[in-house]
């Protein structure tokens, strides 16, 4: 219930500063950030930690291509040795006329994996051994919202579902997952001179 | 059988729609526009029975105001009961025709096309299941019948669905999985028959387009 609240009153501050005039939003609108992402996978009990990046272009004030790269962080609890993954797509902005811009967009990707017999824990003492590197495609969507507070940074919250399957020599491993990243990006706008 | 009446029944529209006036209208808005998308792609109903997912990309350039080309690469990967997987590279082009209308919000299509592909069965190691097979891959080629739709979100994007049957020309790789005292043995076969043999799968496709520009 705390966490709730918390969670709440942090929002308050975007929700009335949402009501500034100079739209940052607008055809021409590059945004960028690096940060962590944290994801749950839903097949299994483990957390995947990630650095992840992206490159954001308004083609309109509503719609952006957009790439994004994570950067798998492996540990004890992980299955899976490798799960480094590439997506690319398009994103849909919900015209707020303010710089307040939630979205949702569809992006497919790859994944470069590469799994072990069982995780460090599971296996006790007995030899891990990882099984051959496999490219696997996945299908995913993004949703969230971005807070242009300046025309040079915003603050971000970021949601993902991803779908998808590892497979390889050994057992397949289901990548299917939830992520979430947030933290501050950077944008300028690229068609315009001021 | 099933998959005859099914191939039957995508070339249905094209005899409904063959009257229509398919020569290059001459629009210069419409003709040359070139796209640039990516895309998933879930291949169902093939010799597996399993499903497939894939990712690719794409390019089209529309010829008229009613005539489009797609040029495509896919990569799909599919688990086949666990014991094996399979990895089917993708290469090829589609003509798409516009029928109703060209312009609007939803813009349906009919699309026919070849495709070059490279397919390759490998098995997996596991405790229940007797991997002696070594990985098996054929070249082939096939030609694809479909429909689907764009949803024109802006007059520069679209969001594509899509449904075709493809169909391959080649040699067959199958897979059988037997059962002997709750060990399970895979067998991954290829048929070298010198009668090739024909072997398709239903894709179902949903791509992210954007247009770029006027080639001409």
């Amino acid at each position: 219930m705390v966490k709730q609240l918390v969670f709440i009153l942090f929002f308050v501050p975007i929700i009335v500063f949402s009501q500034e005039k100079n739209n940052v939003v607008d055809k021409g609108l590059v945004r960028f950030q690096g940060t962590i992402s944290v994801g749950k996978l839903l097949s299994m009990d483990e957390t995947n930690i990630f650095l992840t990046g992206n490159l954001e272009y308004y083609v309109s004030s509503q719609i952006s291509v957009r790439g994004d790269m994570f950067h798998f962080l492996k540990n004890d609890e992980n299955i899976l040795n490798k799960n480094h993954q590439l997506f690319s797509g398009a994103s849909y902005h919900i015209k707020t006329g303010n710089n307040f811009n939630p979205y949702f967009g569809f992006q497919p990707g790859l994944a470069l994996s590469q799994s072990f017999n069982g995780s460090k824990k599971s296996l006790d003492n007995l030899p891990q051994t990882t099984s051959g590197t496999s490219v696997s495609p996945l299908i995913s969507s993004v949703f969230g919202f971005n807070y242009y507070a300046s025309k040079w940074f915003h603050l971000f919250i970021d949601g993902r579902l991803v779908h998808g399957r590892h497979l390889s020599n050994y057992k397949p491993v289901s990548l299917n997952e939830v992520r979430i990243s947030f933290g501050l990006g950077f944008n300028f706008n690229a068609l315009k001179k001021k | 059988m099933s998959k005859f009446i099914l191939f039957i029944a995508l070339l249905l529209p094209l005899t409904f729609y063959a009257q229509e006036d398919m020569r290059p209208s001459g629009d210069k808005k419409a003709s040359g526009m070139f796209e640039l998308g990516v895309r998933n792609t879930i291949s169902a109903f093939g010799s597996t029975n399993n499903m497939g997912t894939g990712f690719g990309g794409q390019f089209r350039i529309r010829i008229s105001n009613r005539i489009n080309t797609e040029w495509f690469a896919d990569f799909i990967t599919e688990d086949i009961d666990g014991l094996a997987y399979r990895n089917d590279r993708h290469i090829g082009w589609s003509v798409m025709f516009y029928p109703l209308n060209t312009q609007g919000k939803l813009v349906p299509y009919i699309l026919a096309g070849h495709c070059f592909d490279y397919t390759k069965v490998s098995p997996v190691k596991t405790t229940e299941n007797i991997a002696v097979y070594n990985a098996q891959s054929r070249l082939s080629s096939a030609t694809q019948l479909g429909i689907g739709t764009h949803l024109n979100i802006t007059n520069n994007f679209d969001v594509s669905f899509g449904a075709q049957y493809m169909i391959h020309l080649g040699n067959d790789i199958h897979t059988d999985i037997h059962e002997h005292d709750g060990i399970k043995e895979l067998h991954i076969e290829k048929e070298n028959h010198n009668n090739p043999t024909l072997e398709g799968h239903l894709l179902f496709t949903i791509s992210v387009n954007f247009k770029l520009g006027n080639l001409w």
